[in-house]
């Protein structure tokens, strides 16, 4: 939970993850670049490379994006998610590997400066089939870096959470720019139907999977309580709640978290200071609320993290009642003390 | 995710699964041969 | 659960590795003898584009880089030089090795024999001379198109590429246009002119004024 610039600390996990990582874009690149050279004799081994990086960031942008709502459909998978910024990282590199030997390869050695080539020499903007494909990618790499540069935990503290998540929401924009770049660039040269049909697919798979993790969150999001008294909602039976877990509600627009634990029953924020994460997946682990995604760990009477630890989410009124359970729609401000009602 | 997240993840992949699904077509659409016969060309 | 995922996703990487991989081409067949360089004598002309003619045919001269050769101090007299062979089909070319080039005495060749074969109005792409004969492969189409320009910009001799009557594709070097190729590179156009036979190089003297979009 360090939020100064420390180097990074590697685990046994991201060892694991990381070896992984290396393993795919090895096997990725011999496959291609090997089994390519046995098949094609007559290409050139720079052709060969720079399309093999680029396919290769491409499958990877694809897994980054799929991990999301994968781990939303089923919390088994989120291990893949604890560290998928290093995946980001990897991606970044190999799309600038990409980058750097494209721009060397058909830029350089030439009678003017290669960005400035890059950027000027196509010009055919009222074009479709002759459109400068190559700016999409530069433009889509620019955003990779500012996404790479500010995968560090610092970076969400120094920008704000909110400045921070709208700067990585541009992922989405530069998956758009990439798609662009391979439709103009590679598919108009490229004539075998395999490769509009791998993309079809790619698109088809990652947007099939934040719509059907849509799906299932709506129906969160639909949720309605109805009242029970005293301005209090019912939220349910106390024994559908498993001990040191949560039942999580919709609440106006946002789900609060409804923890039971030792004959008691708190609520809290859904919401995890940290990155967002969903508190009421997480458990009660040494008597704090602890997040499935990084660990962090709240007081469930508070909402206050134990010191020294400075976060802190808003916490709810409860009262159990003829077994059911019974919340106040009425926030209280972050690491504010609610008495847990009691479980007869 | 916070609501106003899940809200702004929904209308980017909306726009996504419209828009990228008629740039591929288009392209594919638009793809000419720069080299196509010329009937009169007789080369040995 | 976590390893048997990681297993698929390893599989499935590879899987799409070889797919793209196989699906990739056709490559035109060219080779580049890269900083292999061989000795050759013979007559360099300055026209129709920079070549030498030596025993082992006719070869267009290039520099390293994205650059033509300048061989007006030579002018139509005999040399040595050092090239490195780059070719396709029968077309062929000689990246020279800087400072290898020096005048050489013995009797002059003859410039190689121009036969007219006829006007034309043809439609192709306009490629760089040394990437597509070998020094790159894929060297035409769009992917190409931005260090074709680069190439042209630097000197380095313009090509037509068309395909006959019998559907087969042939390099014909293009003369007689200006910087006004630049935008035109790597599309469809339509170009009408003059087409020799120079020696083994077929020749389009192009009218700059006939270049059309398609």
């Amino acid at each position: 939970m360090s939020v100064s610039y420390q180097a990074i600390f590697w685990n046994r996990q991201k060892k694991i993850y990381d070896v992984t990582i290396v393993a795919g874009v090895v096997l990725y690149l011999a496959a291609f670049a090997g089994v390519g050279a046995l098949l094609h004799p007559d290409a050139t081994a720079e052709t060969l490379l720079i399309r093999g990086l680029g396919t290769l960031a491409l499958l990877m942008l694809h897994i980054i994006l799929a991990i999301g709502p994968v781990c939303r459909l089923d919390p088994r998978f989120l291990p893949l998610l604890y560290n998928r910024r290093h995946l980001g990282v990897a991606m970044f590199t190999i799309t600038l590997s990409h980058g750097v030997f494209s721009l060397v390869q058909f830029h350089s050695g030439g009678d003017v400066n290669p960005l400035v080539s890059l950027l000027s020499s196509n010009q055919r903007i009222d074009s479709l089939t002759h459109f400068p494909f190559q700016q999409l990618g530069f433009f889509a790499l620019i955003i990779f870096f500012l996404m790479a540069a500010t995968s560090h935990d610092f970076w969400l503290h120094t920008l704000s959470p909110r400045v921070w998540k709208t700067l990585h929401m541009g992922v989405y924009i530069a998956y758009a720019l990439v798609f662009a770049h391979v439709c103009l660039g590679a598919l108009q040269s490229e004539l075998s139907p395999i490769l509009p049909a791998i993309l079809a697919l790619g698109l088809a798979t990652i947007t099939t999977l934040h719509l059907l993790a849509a799906r299932k969150e709506s129906a969160v999001d639909r949720m309605q309580l109805n009242a029970a008294a005293e301005g209090f909602l019912d939220a349910g039976a106390i024994d559908s709640i498993s001990e040191k877990c949560a039942r999580v509600v919709t609440l106006g627009s946002e789900r609060v978290a409804i923890f039971r634990y030792d004959g008691k029953v708190s609520a809290v924020s859904n919401v995890c200071r940290h990155q967002n994460g969903p508190l009421g997946e997480g458990k009660i682990v040494d008597g704090c609320i602890t997040c499935p995604w990084h660990g962090y760990q709240y007081i469930p009477e508070t909402g206050a993290s134990p010191p020294p630890f400075p976060e802190k989410v808003e916490t709810y009124r409860t009262r159990v009642a003829n077994g059911r359970v019974w919340i106040h729609p009425q926030a209280h401000p972050p690491g504010t003390r609610i008495e847990p009602a009691v479980i007869a | 995710m916070t609501a106003p997240l899940r809200r702004t993840h929904r209308v980017v992949w909306t726009v996504l699964a419209l828009l990228l699904p008629l740039l591929l077509a288009a392209s594919l659409a638009v793809r000419t041969d720069s080299t196509p016969i010329n009937r009169e060309l007789h080369l040995p | 659960m976590m390893r048997r995922t990681v297993f698929a996703l390893l599989l499935v990487t590879v899987a799409i590795a070889l797919t793209l991989t196989t699906a990739q081409g056709p490559f035109d067949q060219s080779s580049f003898a890269f900083q292999q360089y061989t000795g050759y004598f013979g007559t360099v002309f300055a026209s129709p584009a920079p070549m030498l003619v030596a025993a082992e045919g006719t070869f267009l001269l290039t520099r390293p880089g994205k650059h033509g050769a300048d061989v007006d101090q030579w002018g139509d007299g005999l040399v040595r030089l050092r090239g490195a062979l780059i070719q396709s089909g029968r077309d062929r070319m000689l990246e020279i090795e800087p400072g290898s080039i020096r005048a050489a005495s013995g009797p002059p060749r003859v410039p190689p024999p121009i036969e007219h074969i006829g006007n034309f109005h043809l439609t192709g792409e306009i490629a760089d001379g040394k990437c597509y004969l070998g020094v790159m492969n894929t060297a035409r189409g769009k992917v190409h198109r931005d260090c074709a320009v680069r190439c042209l910009s630097g000197g380095v001799p313009p090509m037509f590429l068309v395909r006959d009557a019998a559907g087969t594709l042939h390099t014909l070097l293009l003369t007689g246009m200006g910087r006004d190729v630049l935008d035109y590179v790597a599309e469809p156009v339509r170009l009408s002119g003059v087409l020799q036979r120079v020696g083994s190089q077929i020749v389009l003297k192009a009218n700059p004024a006939s270049l059309r979009r398609e």
